[in-house]
């Protein structure tokens, strides 16, 4: 990331969990459910305090569960408004429903999902299955690493989510970020409402004009439907770049779908996410200083995926090991799948490792991954086959 | 695509999302709908349980918006005696309330005493129109059931006199019922309401001694509601000692103001009401009582709040005794009492109440109450007219096997409550007016569903408890005849009618409104339409009716 400094505004201590509400707030989010779940409900926490001082004007709505902390938004959002929820987890996976309907009406819902390994058994700590569950729901999904980022991409979610028309999920590790604190930078307000224009579509319901939406939709109509779908999904890739570029000019931070770290004359390039990332940067930093020739690439987009901008990176001399925090059972890591499927076209997609590592919160240290690397950047691995790391024996 | 497609969109007119072009009333969703809620009201279990059917949803509602003059309205539609039955019924109504499994019952006494106490300083009861072609009816008996039966019958535009052996009108309320339990001045003003209703008293006509029965021919149909006044035989060595009274004649002195002061013990013989007021009296005019009960202490008869009230002043029930002798000795009385003890159920499932061999005890007392129970005194019925073993036979219609003969109260059935005296007296002046129209007289059957607490939505309701009355100091409730309850202040009783869940009943909240995901539910002439056209029948409203007020009802399928 580019350093600038930035014109306004004030720099606080926020975990991720504030950064997040403090993002919804400078949005000025005009209605907001949340039902609690650990450990997202320090955002509901943080949304209750703004709304009860006045400091944000929101309809904040109590639901009786997750399923419902959704459908009132998608309800909210098609009369026109703002909305935001937070959830985690098991919330997450009640809302599967709901989250279909949110696509199909196009509504850009923008949702904070604190990832959180998913029961059975019970685990209040970090992995990704919750939200990569949910990859083929027509949701744009960001993972982010650190509180500032957190804070910045609820700004973006919102103005490409209303752009090209559909929902946004921004997720942010259960715990390390969540409950994190940072250095957070807190733009003016008025700079914000001058990146984020208010909400506006010619497709909302009014009770001046009624209208119904979501409605039985025959076979002569589905299809096409559909179809917009996929064509919002590829338009977003295109949309983000400029979102990108409008944010930095607004806040003087550069953010890409993918960031990448010591790539020049790498031999051997990890390929990661969400905080994971972070340590993982920290330790090619320290290999780079043994001499090793290690990179990163840090996936911030997960959807829609940006392979193209994947392909440009990726060479055949290079080892990629791709390290998952979730897992698909048998198919293996699903960040490994997607890579391999992206790189496939050119056979860039050989000599990709697949590696899941860190579920429920288990801990990934810098000294894990120079073991790793040292693992599997050459030898007797095969490139194909998909790996478990930190299993006892 | 091929040729038969062509007439469709191409994808990009079409906009992004599956959104109608204009309203969607056209697409009449209700028809999907297989069953209709329907607003209906239930019965709530107090008005089901009040043996004169009051409609006390209604009245406590119109009571919280301060509606004072409809509230009163209310009650008396069913019983001209509100200010009476909220300081001696024994109130079914609450025992039955839904609000008792949520916290406490709903004090409905106290709710018909203030409207009652409101009525008589506020009202002015008017006198009702008298068809003279209906003819007139001859009622014997003025007590609550007499009473009850009379202001009926005017309502309906009879002509009523009543015939009353007393020389005040009343019956049991004014004979049988202390002071302490029921103010003469609130009876007074309540039987001048009825008066003032048009309703004739001719006072010291005993019907069978003053005018034979057969004079009241004249009459299209005659009430006998004559109570039950005579005292169970009580016949054991000593019995018509001085000194032993029966308790109906201790209270009617005690109640036409004959207070002689009372020295030392007084024994009172049985478990009733009778005996437990008797006990009560005695001890105001200084006595010191005792309760004796042949049964055990779960078996006496007498309402609840009697017993708790008495048990408060120090008096003592003594179960399982019954007397065998009394001596004279002196000035005082001996009464043996022999002890008893429960032993196998009898076919109807009672214990029996077995001597304990040599398990005697005796006391010295000054006076001996008995209050065994009470029969009708029949005898000046004529012999063609049926009876039963507690009274006359009407097979629960208040009609006798004689045509235009009636009864109604203590004389014709076995429950001895005032309400139930003042209900019966209603039934009998509708089984009346049907056998005067040519109808058959039946008997009344409640065919309405009764709301019972697992009907309700209980989420709605926020626990409270209840505004109770309160008893007057003790230095003055043991030794005057001052009324012991105080009625509620206005504000307590607004409150405590605000506990009434209405249970069965609509009262507007607008849940059913609120909930209606097809926005099929409006507000129509004060209560609610349903849009049949939008309704899918989801039901969501019946659920969270909080009251079962809306209830389900098969689709009528049209042929």
């Amino acid at each position: 990331m580019k350093a600038k400094t930035v014109t306004t505004g004030s720099k606080m201590l926020l975990n991720g969990s504030q950064a997040a509400a403090h993002a919804v707030r400078a949005a000025r989010a005009e209605v907001i459910t949340t039902y609690p779940i650990v450990p997202q409900s320090l955002i509901a926490k943080q949304l209750l305090e703004f709304c009860s001082k006045g400091e944000l004007q929101a309809r904040y709505v109590s639901v009786e569960s997750a399923h419902s902390a959704l459908s009132t938004l998608i309800g909210a959002s098609a009369t026109g408004a703002r909305t935001f929820t937070a959830t985690s987890s098991q919330g997450l996976a009640l809302m599967h429903e709901m989250l279909h309907w949110a696509v199909g009406d196009r509504l850009p819902i923008v949702i904070a999902n604190v990832n959180r390994a998913l029961g059975a058994p019970w685990s209040i700590w970090v992995d990704h299955n919750d939200s990569l569950s949910q990859r083929d729901t027509g949701w744009i999904q960001f993972y982010v690493s650190s509180c500032q980022e957190v804070f910045d991409t609820i700004l973006q979610a919102y103005r490409l989510g209303e752009i090209v028309q559909l929902p946004v999920m921004v997720n942010l590790d259960g715990f390390y970020l969540s409950h994190t604190i940072e250095p957070t930078i807190l733009p003016e307000l008025a700079e914000v409402d001058a990146f984020l224009p208010p909400y506006q579509t010619e497709w909302r319901l009014d009770p001046q004009k009624p209208r119904s939406i979501g409605n039985l939709t025959s076979p002569d109509y589905y299809l096409e439907f559909r179809y917009k779908i996929q064509e919002a999904m590829d338009a977003a890739k295109a949309v983000t770049n400029d979102v990108y570029q409008e944010f930095e000019s607004h806040f003087g931070r550069h953010y890409g779908s993918l960031d990448c770290y010591e790539l020049e004359d790498a031999k051997t390039v990890f390929i990661t996410y969400a905080t994971m990332a972070q340590t993982v940067k920290h330790a090619v930093r320290e290999m780079r200083r043994e001499g090793k020739k290690v990179g990163l690439i840090r996936i911030r987009m997960f959807r829609p995926f940006p392979a193209e901008n994947l392909r440009q990176l990726v060479r055949s001399s290079c080892r990629y090991i791709v390290l998952d925090r979730n897992v698909s059972f048998g198919a293996g890591g699903i960040f490994g799948q997607e890579i391999r499927a992206a790189l496939h076209s050119q056979a860039l997609d050989s000599g990709v490792v697949s590696i899941t590592l860190g579920l429920g919160g288990r801990d990934v240290s810098p000294a894990m991954i120079k073991e790793i690397a040292a693992k599997y950047s050459e030898g007797e691995v095969f490139a194909g086959d998909h790996y478990w790391e930190g299993v006892r024996s | 695509m091929s040729d038969k497609d062509t007439h469709l969109p191409p994808v990009n007119a079409m906009p992004p999302l599956p959104i109608s072009q204009g309203w969607m009333g056209w697409n009449r969703t209700g028809e999907w709908r297989y069953f209709d809620p329907v607003h209906e009201n239930h019965l709530p279990p107090c008005n089901h349980a009040c043996p004169a059917g009051e409609d006390i949803q209604s009245f406590a509602s119109l009571l919280v918006q301060r509606k004072f003059r409809e509230a009163y309205d209310v009650i008396r539609e069913s019983n001209p005696l509100p200010s009476v039955c909220g300081r001696v019924c024994n109130h079914p109504c609450a025992a039955n309330c839904n609000r008792s499994e949520l916290d406490d019952a709903v004090s409905i006494r106290c709710l018909e005493r203030l409207i009652g106490d409101w009525g008589l300083k506020n009202v002015k009861t008017q006198a009702a129109v008298i068809d003279p072609d209906k003819g007139e009816i001859a009622i014997i008996g003025s007590g609550p059931a007499g009473l009850s039966a009379a202001w009926h019958l005017t309502n309906l535009q009879y002509k009523v006199t009543v015939f009353e052996a007393s020389p005040k009108a009343g019956g049991m309320l004014r004979g049988g019922i202390p002071e302490f339990r029921l103010p003469r001045k609130t009876l007074d003003a309540e039987i001048h309401s009825l008066v003032d209703r048009g309703i004739e008293f001719r006072h010291n006509v005993r019907i069978g001694q003053d005018i034979p029965i057969d004079d009241l021919q004249r009459f299209r149909a005659i009430l006998i509601a004559i109570g039950a006044h005579k005292p169970r035989v009580f016949d054991i060595p000593g019995s018509d000692l001085p000194g032993v009274q029966q308790g109906l004649d201790f209270l009617a002195e005690v109640n036409c103001g004959k207070r002689d002061f009372i020295e030392g013990n007084v024994a009172i013989l049985g478990g009733n009401n009778t005996a437990i007021q008797c006990a009560r009296a005695a001890l105001r005019l200084g006595g010191k009582p005792t309760i004796y009960f042949r049964r055990s202490a779960n078996e006496v008869p007498a309402f609840a709040d009697q017993i708790e009230e008495a048990r408060q002043e120090g008096i003592e029930i003594t179960s399982l005794t019954a007397p065998t002798t009394i001596r004279k000795t002196g000035n005082e009385l001996k009464l043996t009492l022999q002890r008893l003890t429960l032993g196998k159920r009898d076919s109807s499932g009672k214990r029996i109440a077995l001597s304990i061999r040599g398990a005697h005890t005796e006391v010295t007392v000054s006076r001996v109450i008995v209050a065994l129970g009470e029969d009708p005194d029949l005898t000046f019925l004529p012999r063609r007219i049926d009876r039963e073993s507690w009274g006359i036979n009407t097979g629960g219609t208040h009609q006798t096997n004689v045509g235009n003969i009636f009864a109604a109260g203590d004389c014709a059935d076995n429950r001895r409550s005032v309400g139930s005296a003042i209900g019966a007296g209603k039934a009998a002046a509708q089984s009346i007016d049907r056998y005067l129209h040519g109808k058959t007289v039946f008997v009344e059957s409640a065919n309405r569903i009764v709301t019972r607490f697992a009907d309700l939505n209980v989420a709605y309701f926020q626990r409270s408890q209840v505004v109770e009355r309160k008893k007057i100091p003790d230095d003055r409730r043991l030794t005057s005849f001052a009324e012991v309850n105080i009625g509620l202040a206005e504000a307590d009783a607004l409150r405590e009618a605000a506990r009434c869940l209405s249970c069965g009943v609509c009262n507007s909240c607008d849940n059913c409104l609120t909930f209606c995901p097809d926005h099929a539910v409006t507000k129509q002439n004060g209560g609610y339409k349903i849009n049949y056209d939008y309704c899918k029948g989801c039901g969501i409203c019946i659920h969270e009716c909080p009251r079962d007020a809306i209830h389900l009802r098969i689709k009528q399928v049209p042929r």
